[in-house]
């Protein structure tokens, strides 16, 4: 056992708070009202070279491990950006970078690792469907053999970034369920340009995080030749779960990143605002809450540690991944929830930020697993009948 | 050509803090970068970044194993290699003031033979704004002072310097020379990650002053640490509450203790 952090952490770490403080919650709170994706934050990450995280060196990137990019990611949330510290890292320098970096050939690494490594190529990442969410392997979006080539018609589902995305991982069925010995078998991931005339995007109305769109994709007629299919025709699934695990770490450096923002927000009110002649703070009907929330925490981001060390060393981490987004998600709208309540009133103001980081945190026990499937698949580990 | 950067990581205290004998406890101390070391070495990088020439920026620090965070922090914006310089007698000494520094420093700037010499302005923990100009006296550089625009040449550097009053001067300074660097004279750069990547490859040097050919009497200084105290506050406010009547008797015993009184 050895708890001792590399020396680059404090450098990532550093970093990471500089862009952060340049990127405070003024300017989300602006973004998000607006409604304005924040393009100079996304270069900027770019220059910084966080899009190029876990990318290797020969294609530009920084060749770090998923260790480093949970502790950009937080730090990121933590020391300002709230939300979106993982959010704008997660579907492009997260899933799409780990999917092309694992799965992808030489000519796809080539075509599109540098792109993203330097920020000039925005990824979405198409699971969801309406008839899919949860259900993943429900995948209706087919993909039909044509020629040389293959033909995709379907419709996804809640796609982020899709209204502005270059280019789109596709989730797709080849073979259809019913012809498969397990459902895991005959789905297929592909390269899609966006820009091809049979998509078509639609963005839906959402409850936070608007400086962003995630969308409904129609997809009619759109042609891809042989090499648009990332990994092998029907072995999808075994490629996109590669790209789960980094998901739930990033969600679950969000979550206790938004937490460690409020609550370092709420402890500062706390010793500021005097009510009956003293701080709130001194009630431990404030702070124990609080506190008790942080405790949670804290142990949440040892697990997400624990996680994403496994993950580095190329070990199976889909449990441990799971343990910790769930605690995570927990303990993080736990901790949110009541550093709003130190708030009173002032809590429910735009300008405080802390109801802004309430809705942001909410979405983490929605998407990308849901509270209850993460809670699935640790109950099955654990032993409990499989409910899914 | 090679550029030398003194670089050192300095101490900022915590808004409560306790002295105890001749030092603050650990406990209340956070280390970080110099701030005028971080514009010295960004002014460094961007030399070797505009000349056309091959520049090796080199670092130098002296400082405890716990500052190669800092000297690393160097080497990931752009420095190409670092020297920490550190032993017993160095961790033992109670203070290295100025000129003892400036003669450690020498000592790795003389084996480096660089053409240019950066250093901070002053050092936001002890701040005696004296090593840089020390370290040109036994080089016997030509130096300049609180630099905060810098051109250079093969042969000279032409730089702004700030004086008092808002008044500059400009000046050339015939190389090899030292400069201390002003803040403001550009805009630090933040270490990118790829930066961060490259920083683990470099060569970090550790070397004691024997292995400069220093004898430990090379820290002795005519300056020594006597004391440590908390700078008294000259205005204190104290803050009366409750009553008028309450806070008129308040403001009576103030008065009378400070020796005013009506007969
Ligand atoms: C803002 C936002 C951004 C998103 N971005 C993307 C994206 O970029 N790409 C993408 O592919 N998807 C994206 N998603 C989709 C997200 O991953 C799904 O919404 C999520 O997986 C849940 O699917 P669903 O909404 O269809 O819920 P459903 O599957 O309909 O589930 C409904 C409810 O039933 C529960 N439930 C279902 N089955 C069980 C069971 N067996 N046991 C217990 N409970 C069960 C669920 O937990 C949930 O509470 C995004 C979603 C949101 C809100």
């Amino acid at each position: 056992m050895d708890f001792e952090a590399p020396p680059e952490h404090a450098l990532i770490r550093s970093t990471a708070s500089d862009i952060a403080e340049e990127y405070g919650p003024e300017y989300w709170r602006e973004r998000e009202q607006a409604g304005e994706f924040a393009a100079d934050f996304w270069d900027e990450l770019g220059d910084a070279g966080f899009h190029g995280l876990l990318i290797p060196e020969e294609y530009g990137g920084a060749d770090m491990g998923l260790q480093e990019m949970g502790l950009a990611m937080e730090t990121l949330c933590a020391e300002g950006c709230g939300m979106a510290g993982t959010w704008y890292l997660v579907v492009t320098a997260g899933m799409a970078a780990v999917a092309l970096r694992e799965s992808g050939t030489e000519a796809q690494k080539e075509t599109y690792l540098p792109d993203i490594a330097a920020g000039d190529r925005i990824f979405s990442f198409a699971i969801t469907e309406p008839e899919a969410g949860t259900n993943t392997l429900n995948v209706g979006t087919r993909a039909d053999r044509d020629g040389d080539g293959f033909v995709l018609n379907g419709k996804k589902a809640w796609i982020t970034f899709a209204d502005r995305a270059d280019d789109m991982i596709l989730v797709t069925r080849t073979t259809p369920k019913e012809e498969v010995a397990t459902p895991t078998q005959g789905l297929t991931l592909f390269l899609v340009d966006m820009d091809d005339p049979g998509i078509e995007v639609s963005p839906i109305e959402k409850h936070a995080i608007n400086y962003s769109k995630s969308c409904e994709v129609f997809i009619e007629d759109v042609r891809v030749p042989a090499e648009a299919a990332l990994g092998e025709v029907d072995e999808g699934w075994w490629h996109l779960v590669k790209t789960l695990n980094p998901e739930r770490v990033g969600f679950a450096a969000a979550a206790t990143g938004i937490a460690e923002l409020a609550a370092s927000k709420a402890v500062d009110y706390a010793n500021e605002r005097e009510v009956f002649d003293a701080p709130i703070g001194t009630h431990q009907a404030v702070s124990f809450p609080i506190t008790e929330a942080y405790t949670g925490v804290e142990t949440a981001r040892l697990m997400r540690q624990k996680a994403a060390w496994l993950f580095d060393q190329g070990e199976d981490c889909g449990y441990e991944a799971n343990v910790a987004k769930a605690a995570a998600v927990e303990a993080g709208i736990d901790a949110v929830y009541h550093a709003m309540q130190a708030f009173g009133g002032w809590g429910y103001a735009t300008e405080y930020d802390i109801e802004r980081w309430w809705r942001e945190i909410n979405l983490t026990r929605l998407a990308p697993v849901t509270q209850q499937m993460a809670y699935n698949h640790i109950a099955t580990e654990m032993g409990f009948p499989r409910s899914y | 050509m090679k550029v030398l950067v003194t670089v050192k990581e300095v101490a900022n205290v915590a808004d409560d803090f306790e002295i105890e004998g001749l030092t603050i406890p650990e406990q209340f101390l956070e280390y970080d970068l110099n701030e005028w070391d971080d514009y010295a070495v960004e002014a460094a990088v961007q030399i070797a970044e505009d000349r056309d020439e091959d520049v090796e920026v080199v670092a130098v620090t002296v400082g405890p194993e716990r500052s190669e965070e800092t000297v690393r922090m160097a080497l990931a914006k752009g420095v190409d290699r670092a020297v920490r310089v550190w032993d017993d007698t160095l961790a033992e000494a109670a203070l290295v003031g100025p000129t003892a520094m400036a003669r450690v420093l020498a000592a790795v700037a003389e084996a480096e033979d660089p053409d240019l010499v950066l250093s901070g302005v002053q050092a936001a923990d002890d701040g005696f704004g004296a090593t840089g100009v020390a370290l040109a006296e036994h080089l016997e550089y030509a130096w300049a002072a609180v630099v905060n625009d810098l051109e250079l040449d093969d042969e000279t550097a032409s730089v702004r310097r700030e004086l008092e009053g808002g008044v500059e001067e400009l000046t050339s300074v015939p190389l090899p020379a030292v400069l201390t660097i002003q803040t403001g004279i550009n805009d630090p750069r933040y270490a990118s990650l790829r930066g961060i990547r490259q920083a683990q490859r470099k060569e970090l040097d550790v070397r004691t002053l024997a292995d400069l050919g220093l004898d430990p009497a090379v820290l002795d200084d005519d300056l020594t640490l006597t004391g440590l105290a908390r700078p008294e506050s000259e205005s204190d406010a104290t803050l009366f509450e409750g009553s008028a009547a309450d806070t008129a008797d308040d403001l009576e015993t103030v008065l009378r203790d400070a020796g005013v009184s009506a007969e």
